[in-house]
């Protein structure tokens, strides 16, 4: 397999596009307190990418109402492992200090298995991860299961959470339970991803 | 670009109201043609956002991002409100996302139907919601706003001429421009016939898809000259894991009046 290097880069990527039922792009990355986390670490889990903006509307909205914080209590009490990544650049919006960002995840209620620092950009490329949130699920073995939206309403009002499709846990659901994902792939909402 | 221009003349001398609610990059402001209406009689007002400068809002297809713009009415019985109306939006790209949208000042038409009994005043409310994006971020607006209208002999109000115009510049669904769509190996071959002459031209015109998920918009549709139509070829969304059923594009040629909506469905076959 080949493997790019960036340099200065904290995050090493697979050189291959994110498709869905093919291998997920392997990735290691330095989490929020500068250990080094590998996707090839987490075979046989379920694996969450959660594409994060702290200061992005969508993600926001997601945040203070509970419902990621929520999901990502429920889900990895059940075994998933749910990586939040962040891949704002230094300087625009979302970035902040590893130390900073963890502070700053526990007070919008994260509940997160790892946040990651993607400050090159390089896990959000090879994922093609267009916004904040875009979610994707890795199933045991390895391969990439979902692609999409977090739920069916392209708002920023919490009240649209209740009464939107869910489809990223339906989908979530699925994978846990072995079955098929349909809908494995939909435009995912939220802001650009400011790489 | 005279009907742009036309258009930002008008609405610079349209007085700015203490009517107009700010939120997020944007002021929203419910306007009127008239403040007085007579009853049963439809009537047109708009909703005027003004945006902050390099801030941008949504058309009804936000593109790889954004947010469509939604209002929640809230009138009076008897009242009725009709769709929002979009002008012709602008293709930009924005954190590296294609969008279609509006910057500067933007009008959305919207016609009002009071009751036949109408007497008196009625108070009219809308709650607006939008985002506003630049290259760096995006900021969500929520304004709740709200038009007074009385029974009564209509007058021109000042901003009567800017919804006006906003009217005639509103694109138009013209069966004369004929789409037709194949769909071959992820793309998409799109053909445009015209039935009548010269109502636009689709080589110099920009084409936006109205039909979410249907194109991949990180490319610009172009059609080009090939015999009596004109054709196009674009990448099929990723995210449109069916054949394409429909398809609705806006063509609007800056040199020429009027904006067009064409749209294909897929024949359904019968046995």
């Amino acid at each position: 397999m080949l493997f790019a290097t960036i340099a200065g880069a904290f995050a090493i990527v697979a050189a291959h596009a994110a498709e869905i039922g093919k291998p997920a792009p392997a990735f290691t990355a330095k989490n929020v307190k500068g250990e080094t986390v590998s996707l090839a670490d987490l075979k046989d889990k379920v694996v969450v990418l959660e594409w994060l903006n702290l200061e992005c509307p969508f993600t926001g909205k997601h945040y203070k109402s509970g419902n990621i914080p929520k999901l990502q209590a429920d889900y990895t009490a059940k075994g998933v492992v749910w990586l939040s990544i962040c891949s704002s650049a230094v300087g625009k919006q979302g970035y902040f200090e590893p130390t900073k960002m963890a502070e700053r995840a526990t007070a919008d209620g994260s509940k997160a298995s790892q946040i990651l620092m993607d400050t090159d950009g390089v896990i959000g490329k090879a994922y093609d991860a267009k916004v904040t949130p875009h979610m994707f699920i890795i199933g045991k073995d390895g391969m990439l299961r979902y692609d999409g939206a977090i739920d069916s309403k392209p708002s920023t009002e919490q009240a649209d959470i209740p009464t939107a499709d869910p489809l990223f846990a339906v989908a979530l659901d699925a994978v846990i339970a072995g079955g098929e994902v349909k809908n494995a792939k939909n435009k995912p909402y939220g802001c650009g991803v400011k790489y | 670009m005279t009907w742009l221009s036309n258009l930002l003349i008008l609405t610079l001398l349209a007085t700015s109201s203490p009517a107009a609610v700010r939120s997020g990059k944007a002021t929203a402001e419910w306007i009127t043609v008239s403040n007085t209406v007579e009853p049963g009689r439809p009537t047109q007002s708009a909703i005027r956002m003004v945006l902050d400068p390099s801030w941008h809002t949504y058309w009804l297809n936000p593109g790889e991002g954004g947010m469509q713009t939604t209002v929640k009415w809230e009138l009076p019985p008897g009242w009725t409100a009709g769709e929002l109306k979009y002008p012709v939006p602008k293709r930009f790209v924005s954190a590296g996302l294609a969008g279609y949208g509006y910057q500067d000042t933007v009008i959305f038409p919207l016609l009002l139907v009071p009751p036949a009994d109408f007497t008196g005043n009625a108070l009219l409310r809308g709650k607006i919601s939008w985002l506003t994006c630049d290259d760096a971020t995006c900021a969500p607006g929520n304004a709740e706003i709200s038009l007074t209208l009385a029974a009564g002999t209509p007058v021109p109000s000042p901003d009567a001429a800017a919804i006006e115009n906003a009217l005639t510049l509103l694109p138009v669904e013209d069966s004369a421009v004929v789409l037709d769509v194949v769909e071959t190996q992820g793309n998409l071959q799109l053909t445009i016939r015209l039935t009548a002459p010269g109502i636009i031209n689709p080589a110099t015109a920009q084409v936006f898809p109205l039909t979410h998920h249907a194109v991949e918009e990180s490319t610009p549709i172009q059609f080009v000259k090939s015999g009596a139509v004109w054709t196009a070829s674009v990448p099929k969304s990723g995210y449109a894991t069916a054949p394409l059923t429909t398809l609705t594009l806006l063509l609007a040629d800056h040199r020429m009046p009027g904006a067009i909506f064409t749209t294909w469905d897929k024949k359904v076959k019968t046995h």
